[in-house]
């Protein structure tokens, strides 16, 4: 898909889209899916502003990825709940039939064209920052350009990881990418604060191989590996720092490159 | 926090960021594009965009006078959502110094924008006395509205001549 061809829906008007489901993970982070709006086109990787009308009427919008594939009828985004965030605290309290602004201009940099050619794509996430690869990892492009599909994720729970976990059950029934993502997808989840199988920071693991003893693949290197990290702004910080210390330069739509990374928005 | 854009914006206006802002919070001058510091979400998609590298966070340090222009702008300049027409010689202004120099912050329209800039709620800012005002003995005389960058004139007043000082544009704080 090339940037330039594609529609963009840059009247971005606000628009009410009802809510289908919701689904409370624990008991601070929730997913919910929402209608369509017509004509709306998004890459994967993309995320869009969506929100809630405000007290005074004016709109209270934060960015959220979709974590939906690029042809589902219907949008889903993943969220955390924060008690006096301005718009969480509202949102997570939908319940279907709710109406929720969504504005219709998709943008990010987590989208394949923002990165050159590889074998090997990373996909660095802690918490919600897994939301855009929840798309990126039912997008067929991503298993034609890539022979490793990794999706990492670090949370300091183990509840915290059920989304994700639940993501890759479903990948593998995927109509249009679950034979190929049985052999080229493996998910890589690790706790920070619970006990788990799999305990520590991604970026330690990296340091220190563990991770590439752990899945049989060969330390990042530029030749052959694309990185996609969204997450805290400390792994963001952290990841970048490794990677250009390995030679890594950082991807954009116009300019693509061999990372790019984005925050995981929070209120 | 907010993103700004700075000098080698200046002549390149390149506007992939316009194409990627969710928020559409950039405004457009003649030769520059600004952020409106309340309007932006610091999503940071536009940084690596920028051809010009003229995108930095707020965060950085030495951006304050940058920041002033994106604020200052924001409320005069028209808002720009789509990408419009690149200047022909981007390419051979992108890296050059001394470009802050040739910032042109006139209301003039914009090749992109022949039509008079629209003005947020409160109308259009008053039109400023455009003649020059006077300074011991001597006059200082304002360049037109929209003329870019001419060295401004300071000449006597009692007529003996105009051996005064030349500077590129007009920079006046109030």
């Amino acid at each position: 898909m090339n940037v330039l061809q594609q529609p963009r829906n840059a009247a971005a008007t606000a628009e009410g889209q009802t809510v289908l489901s919701v689904r409370h993970w624990d008991d601070r982070l929730f997913s919910f899916r929402v209608s369509r709006p017509a004509g709306f086109r998004f890459r994967s990787g993309e995320f869009v502003m969506i929100g809630l009308p405000g007290d005074d009427g004016k709109p209270i919008l934060r960015a959220y990825s979709i974590a939906s594939p690029f042809w589902d009828e219907e949008l889903e985004f993943y969220s955390i709940k924060v008690p006096d965030g301005p718009l969480t605290s509202r949102l997570q309290k939908i319940v279907p039939g709710d109406r929720v602004i969504v504005r219709t201009k998709p943008t990010g940099t987590l989208v394949l064209d923002a990165l050159l050619p590889g074998r090997t794509l990373w996909m660095v996430s802690t918490g919600t920052g897994v939301a855009p690869f929840a798309s990126l990892m039912r997008e067929p492009e991503t298993y034609e350009k890539f022979q490793n599909v990794i999706l990492t994720q670090t949370c300091r729970r183990v509840s915290e990881l059920d989304y994700g976990a639940d993501l890759h059950r479903r990948l593998l029934d995927d109509p249009l990418v679950g034979e190929e993502a049985a052999v080229k997808f493996r998910r890589y989840a690790t706790t920070t604060r619970e006990p788990s199988g799999r305990m520590g920071r991604i970026t330690d693991r990296i340091e220190s191989g563990q991770v590439f003893t752990d899945l049989g693949l060969p330390p990042l290197d530029p030749a052959h590996d694309r990185v996609m990290i969204c997450g805290s702004m400390a792994l963001n910080l952290d990841m970048k720092r490794l990677l250009e210390a390995r030679g890594f330069t950082e991807g954009a739509n116009s300019r693509p490159g061999e990372y790019v990374v984005e925050r995981a928005f929070v209120d | 926090m907010t993103y700004v854009v700075t000098e080698n914006c200046v002549n390149c206006k390149y506007q992939d960021c316009v194409t990627v802002c969710p928020v559409d919070c950039f405004y457009e001058g003649e030769n520059f594009l600004v952020i409106h510091p309340e309007e932006c979400i610091d999503c940071g998609v536009c940084e690596p965009e920028c051809p010009a590298d003229a995108i930095k966070a707020d965060t950085e340090p030495g951006l304050d006078d940058w920041l002033a222009i994106n604020a200052r702008y924001a409320m005069l300049w028209p808002n720009i959502t789509e990408i419009g027409t690149v200047p022909a010689d981007a390419d051979a202004w992108n890296g050059k110094p001394g470009k802050a120099a040739l910032l042109i912050t006139g209301d003039a329209p914009s090749r992109n924008h022949p039509q008079k800039p629209t003005y947020p709620a409160g109308g259009e800012p008053a039109p400023e006395v455009q003649e020059g005002f006077e300074v011991e003995g001597a006059r200082i005389a304002f360049p037109e509205p929209g003329a870019g960058a001419v060295p401004v004139v300071l000449t006597r007043i009692d007529g003996t001549g105009d051996d005064g000082f030349e500077m590129d544009g007009l920079r006046v704080k109030s």
